[in-house]
């Protein structure tokens, strides 16, 4: 994979940054959101069901335009620029949605050619990439006869044969069997520690406790607290022991405590 | 009002899912939501106004005796048969689908209902669709007539419900016997295709004719006349259907109390292995390809030629696509043998009549195809996260979209050319012309459903259907009536040209509509 430390074009500029972000519906689904991911970084965005958390991520992806608010991915302003945004980014919804018609191969053939990625590149990196998610066996298959852990996989593949600067991931680990699951968790941290960045979702607030730098937990549109499991603690007022889960209960259900 | 679970309220049910499905679609704000007319109240609207313009037909029939003459009877029947074999292409679909459909079926039928009961309510909610759709396309005609001096006539709708059930019958047996034949696996596959051949089988037994030599066919309708002029009295089994659309009291209930009969006998019949059959369609796996799969593949294409060559092995590879242009080419099958069988006598209104023809079907099938390849989109998010203007992904699948259509308008405007060359130019002409405002209209009011709801697009997309479907009979009326050299050709133009202007839409008003933005 690519040294992303090395391109001049991001290096020491902020992965992801959000300011006052705001997206109204019939009413507010994000209210001035600010945020920061650093480089390197695994940020995990919580919240009760409904609070925002997609909607953010969808922002950040370039599919909702914002309401108000501003979004810089690497210096890039994304509502501006988006195809240059576009560019540094992966998008994963938490549905693996393919076309069950063609192979993961075809489908890496069409995802390398939306980015522009070098044909020799892109075949190299697609060998690579279904050899190590175990698809290669499968490469001729058509998708349409694969289980939903195998989908989800392919799109993997997809959003990594672009060589992504920042992976946006909406809960990418549900209804993964723990083999799956625990690939993708090995390839999330291998990311980061070459330099890149991600933000991700989940429900499953013990894989957010045991691999997110830092934890981010949002309700009704509004950051209620930030920082490192320990920072957490801190402001929940737990005195630094209980687990993710029990901080969490105890912010979401306590917004005073901002 | 019904007892629980019983067929009534589970049928109640199931009708009332279909009628949410016919409103308004969640998109927009509250407001905007209020201000959108539901479709079904689109259709009322429309049937009242082609009922009123009935209205001087039906006064001036009010004192007239309708007498169930050979003739009529003939006609009576030749339409009957004509809705059952468009029914039957319906029901086997909806039939096959019955078995293969997830969603509440796996909640139905882990509830200790019998499967028959379950199989029952399905099987009727498949009637009630093309009983009601052929209801409400009979309605406009009979309903001037019977409120204006001949009530009898209201017997019509007891029949489309007795060919409704009948075919709905016809449709269950046909899934069953393709199921038990060929297996799960393909079953959904032929069925789809046989639906398409079943659709347009009337249509190709009504063009037998046209493959007789010129005055052989010009012959062969007036010596059928003169043969039902003659007859003094039809067998009953044909003269029945007829008397019973007239309002016959006996031929009516015979003729409901058989199809009822029947659907119950096949419903019992079926319903008694419907849960293993569901269960066997839902674990069978996509059929195995026979050719070796394809481990290559070619990198480095621009994203215009890459997104042509996804779009173009997605519709390849989709039978149920297959079936809808196969139907496309059935329909043009007929043409083709009118337009060589006729030789050097075509001229005047023939011409005019194939080339018309040749710009409907083109506008028809670029319409079919741009709605898949548009609306039916899998991955949407996948292309919005892009770093490609959307116009690019638009514009190939635009090109996609297109060539089917060349295909056919092509061969078939050459054809046309050598007999009637005036004819063959605007038959071209206005076949490129209905094609490309088909697909513009599917463009500018696309909407994301999945690509396997396709077979639904009716009622996916409502007004780009009506439209579509009026921009592509204005360009073939302009066509036709241009080839007879009639200036009368100037305002079917004008529609089409109107009905286009009205479905534009900017690519910022459609982005906002695709992503529930539109304000």
């Amino acid at each position: 994979m690519d040294a992303m430390t090395n391109d001049p074009a991001v290096r020491g500029a902020a992965p992801l940054v959000l300011e006052r972000l705001t997206k109204v519906f019939n009413r507010p689904a994000v209210d001035g959101l600010d945020l920061t991911i650093r480089p390197g970084e695994l940020y995990a965005l919580l919240g009760p069901n409904g609070a925002g958390k997609t909607t953010t991520l969808r922002m950040v992806a370039g599919l909702l335009k914002p309401t108000s608010g501003s979004i810089s991915v690497f210096g890039v302003d994304a509502v501006a620029n988006p195809r240059a945004a576009k560019q540094m980014i992966a998008w994963l919804p938490d549905e693996p949605l393919l076309y069950d018609k063609l192979t993961p191969l075809e489908y890496l053939e069409f995802v390398s050619a939306l980015w522009g990625v070098p044909g020799d590149v892109a075949a190299k990196r697609a060998e690579d990439l279904l050899k190590w998610l175990d698809l290669w066996n499968h490469r001729g298959d058509r998708c349409e006869t694969f289980s939903r852990g195998m989908k989800q996989k392919a799109v993997l593949a997809g959003a990594l044969i672009h060589d992504p600067k920042l992976m946006i991931l909406d809960e990418p680990l549900t209804g993964l069997d723990a083999s799956v699951a625990r690939q993708v968790k090995d390839l999330l941290q291998e990311r980061t520690r070459s330099g890149y960045s991600v933000i991700l979702t989940t429900h499953i607030l013990d894989v957010a406790e045991r691999m997110a730098d830092r934890i981010g937990i949002i309700q009704h549109g509004k950051l209620l607290a930030e920082g490192t499991l320990g920072e957490l603690r801190s402001r929940a007022g737990s005195g630094g022991a209980g687990s993710l889960e029990d901080v969490f209960l105890q912010l979401v259900a306590e917004p005073e405590h901002v | 009002m019904f007892r629980r679970a019983s067929i009534p309220w589970l049928l109640a049910h199931e009708l009332k899912l279909v009628w949410r499905s016919l409103g308004s679609k969640k998109t927009g704000s509250q407001k905007k939501r209020r201000l959108r007319i539901p479709p079904w109240l689109v259709a009322v609207i429309v049937i009242a106004l082609i009922s009123a313009a009935f209205i001087p037909a039906a006064i001036s029939l009010r004192d007239v005796e309708i007498v169930a003459s050979p003739l009529l009877v003939v006609i009576i029947d030749l339409a009957l048969a004509l809705i059952l074999s468009l029914m039957l292409s319906q029901t086997v679909v909806s039939a096959v689908d019955a078995f293969y459909q997830r969603g509440d079926l796996d909640l139905l039928l882990s509830s200790p209902l019998s499967p028959t009961r379950i199989l029952v309510v399905r099987a009727l909610a498949i009637a009630v669709n093309p009983a009601m759709v052929f209801a409400a396309l009979v309605t406009p005609f009979l309903l001037p007539a019977a409120f204006l001096g001949h009530p009898e006539l209201l017997a019509a709708y007891g029949v489309v419900v007795a060919i409704s059930l009948t075919a709905t019958a016809g449709g269950l047996a046909l899934a069953i016997v393709l199921f038990r034949l060929i297996g799960p696996r393909r079953t959904r596959t032929v069925a789809q295709i046989l639906a398409a051949f079943v659709g347009a089988i009337f249509v190709i037994a009504a063009q037998v004719p046209n493959i007789m030599a010129g005055d052989d066919r010009e012959a062969f309708w007036t010596e059928r006349i003169y043969e039902i002029l003659d007859v003094e009295t039809l067998p009953t089994v044909v003269q029945w259907p007829a008397e019973a659309v007239l309002g016959e009291p006996l031929p009516l209930l015979v003729i409901l109390g058989l199809s009822i009969a029947l659907f119950v006998i096949v419903a019992l019949w079926v319903g008694r292995h419907f849960a293993t059959d569901a269960a066997a369609a839902n674990s069978a796996a996509p059929a195995a390809r026979k050719r070796p799969a394809k481990t290559t593949a070619r990198f480095g294409a621009g994203v215009v030629s890459a997104t042509v060559a996804k779009e173009a092995r997605l519709l390849i590879r989709d039978p149920g696509l297959i079936s809808q242009v196969l139907l496309r080419v059935i329909y043009l099958f007929p043409l083709a043998v009118f337009i060589f069988t006729s030789g050097d006598t075509l001229s005047g209104f023939a011409g005019a009549m194939a080339a018309g023809s040749i710009a409907l079907l083109a506008g028809q099938l670029a319409g079919s195809i741009a709605w898949i390849t548009l609306s039916a989109e899998d991955s949407p998010e996948l292309l919005a996260s892009a770093p490609v203007p959307i116009r690019r992904f638009w514009n190939a699948k635009l090109a996609v979209t297109l060539v089917p259509s060349a295909l056919l308008v092509v061969p078939a405007s050459v054809a046309l050319a050598i007999f009637a060359p005036v004819a063959g130019i605007l038959g071209l002409v206005g076949g490129a012309a209905a094609a490309i405002s088909a697909a513009l209209i599917n463009l500018w009011l696309q909407k994301q459903t999945k690509r396997a709801e396709f077979r639904k697009s009716w009622s996916s997309s409502f007004a780009a259907s009506v439209l579509e479907l009026a921009t592509s009979a204005g360009w073939a009326a302009a066509v036709g009536l241009a080839v007879a050299g009639s200036i009368y050709a100037l305002a079917p133009f004008a529609i089409a040209l109107g009905v286009l202007a009205f479905s534009y839409r900017s690519e910022a008003s459609i982005q906002a509509r695709l992503t529930g933005q539109e304000g």
